[in-house]
């Protein structure tokens, strides 16, 4: 768990442009303490530090309070803070709430109390199904940025696009844990754009979680800015919710874009 | 102190195995079934040598198992010291994705199993030099012995590049019919000899079934394809074009 937290901290700080010293400096702890957790050698941080860091990387703290300790923590820290919301949750509870109900009750609040901050990135947005590819066989990484670069080039050569994303993934290797790579690169112009490939089975990689990578999610974004980190943090989210296990089976891109969505609510 | 886990050890273990330099002939060979893997494979063999670094691709559009599609290919690629590796998605546009997959891999040479559909519309539009095998389960070892018909064309030029090409890699046999004595034939047959091709040089006006019979192989340009009889096992070739 640490160590594949730690790769994401690390993978946004790289994106975000922010050196380890200058993070280490700006939440209070020493260099080596934070290396140490980025390399899995020390425990996932406190939510504080979390929160702390996500400041620093311009994230909503929610998201990377979720990657690093589950959706359960992100949601106890704001039940925290919010004594009057556990009194609604006992209530829903009390009355059995279905996933319809529930749905009212989003549209009642997306109507009524729209969030305050501007709509965050979410991947599929980004995504098309003609940008899906599933049942693939993958040797490695490498192989799993060429099919993407084959379907997302469509003004640079695909040779060009892959270079560039396995330029960037040596760098830093963009392992996002529970069976998840999110290879990217930043491209100088157009929109964001994104490809999924899932593989049947693993790809010859290490990740520092030791869970075989089976999903490979390759964004290609005009600027390292906050709508592109934002957009990694969410695949990191995403990866922590089961993405690899949700579409690993999946026949077709369609298939797996419905899936994608059944994970990404909220 | 002992040092747990070295820098270096993180950094070797999180190194990209495909992100290493480019190196060998690279051959993209589409297998559409099991039984036409082995062929390319030799085919590939032959046009790279030791250094044919083979992609074999599997584009799948119902619920074949990939893996055992390309078993055969694999199982052959070790059996002649080739390095392979299999490659296989969904494709509901095999054409296109043979197209965008030999530009992402940067591929010498794309290998068709046969000239049919899929290998006229990647003929089309592939900017790699490109060659379809015909009759291809009839060739289960790379070719030594190959025939050439050249006619001085853009095709028939790539087509003895493509048998040049076999001959430095693992030194067969070439011989060149010249189907045109023209001036242009004559030129083309001296440029490959200067640029140390070993040929042995024919004249006759067509490729008769009795001469292509002698050979394990024909190697023609696509556009002279016509000239062949038919059931000729031959090597379908297109030379390379600018980039889409």
């Amino acid at each position: 768990m640490s160590a594949q937290v730690g790769a994401v901290l690390r993978m946004l700080r790289t994106d975000a442009g922010v050196t380890l010293g200058d993070l280490a400096r700006a939440i209070g702890v020493s260099p080596a303490y934070l290396s140490r957790v980025e390399h899995g050698h020390d425990a996932v941080p406190t939510p504080d530090r979390l929160v702390a860091i996500a400041r620093v990387l311009d994230l909503p703290p929610l998201v990377l309070l979720e990657i690093a300790q589950g959706a359960g923590t992100a949601l106890a820290s704001y039940l925290e803070r919010v004594p009057e919301a556990r009194s609604l949750f006992v209530e829903m509870a009390r009355r059995e709430l279905g996933a319809a109900e529930i749905g009212r009750i989003k549209a009642f609040m997306d109507r009524s109390l729209p969030a305050r901050e501007a709509r965050r990135a979410r991947l599929a947005d980004v995504l098309s199904p003609r940008h899906v590819i599933v049942r693939a066989m993958c040797q490695d990484v490498g192989d799993v940025i060429a099919l993407a670069a084959s379907r997302l080039s469509d003004d640079e050569p695909a040779r060009d696009v892959a270079a560039r994303v396995l330029e960037r993934e040596e760098l830093a290797p963009s392992f996002i844990g529970r069976g998840v790579i999110a290879p990217h690169a930043i491209t100088g112009s157009g929109a964001s754009r994104a490809a999924l490939v899932v593989a049947g089975r693993g790809i010859r990689a290490k990740p520092p979680d030791g869970v075989a990578v089976r999903v490979g999610v390759v964004l290609l974004a005009p600027r390292a800015d906050k709508h592109h980190l934002e957009l990694l943090a969410h695949v990191a989210r995403l990866a922590g919710r089961g993405l690899a296990d949700a579409l690993c089976d999946a026949r077709t891109a369609e298939q797996a874009l419905e899936r994608l969505a059944a994970l990404d609510v909220s | 102190v002992r040092r747990i886990y070295p820098p270096s050890e993180v950094a070797r273990e999180l190194a990209v195995p495909a992100a290493r330099a480019r190196d060998g002939f690279r051959v993209l060979t589409c297998i559409a079934n099991d039984s036409a893997g082995p062929a390319l494979v030799a085919m590939a063999r032959a046009l790279g040598g030791d250094d044919a670094d083979v992609i074999a691709l599997h584009l799948a559009n119902d619920d074949t198992d990939a893996g055992a599609v390309l078993a055969p290919a694999l199982s052959r690629a070790s059996e002649l010291g080739v390095s392979a590796r299999p490659l296989a998605f969904a494709s509901g546009d095999p054409a296109d994705d043979i197209v965008r997959i030999a530009d992402a891999r940067d591929v010498d040479v794309v290998l068709l199993g046969t000239y049919g559909g899929v290998a006229a519309a990647v003929f089309a539009r592939a900017p790699a030099t490109i060659a379809a095998v015909d009759l291809a389960a009839a060739l289960a070892d790379p070719p030594t012995h190959v025939l050439v018909p050249v006619d001085g064309s853009s095709d028939g030029d790539a087509a003895l590049a493509v048998a040049s090409r076999m001959q430095r890699a693992s030194g067969i046999e070439i011989t060149v019919v010249d189907v045109a004595a023209t001036r242009a034939a004559r030129r083309s047959i001296e440029r490959c000899e200067q640029s140390g091709g070993k040929l042995v040089v024919e004249s006759a006006p067509t490729v008769t079934a009795a001469r292509a019979a002698a050979f394990d192989l024909v190697v023609v340009g696509a556009s002279q394809r016509a000239l062949l009889p038919p059931d000729t096992r031959s090597l379908v070739v297109r030379g390379p074009r600018e980039a889409r």
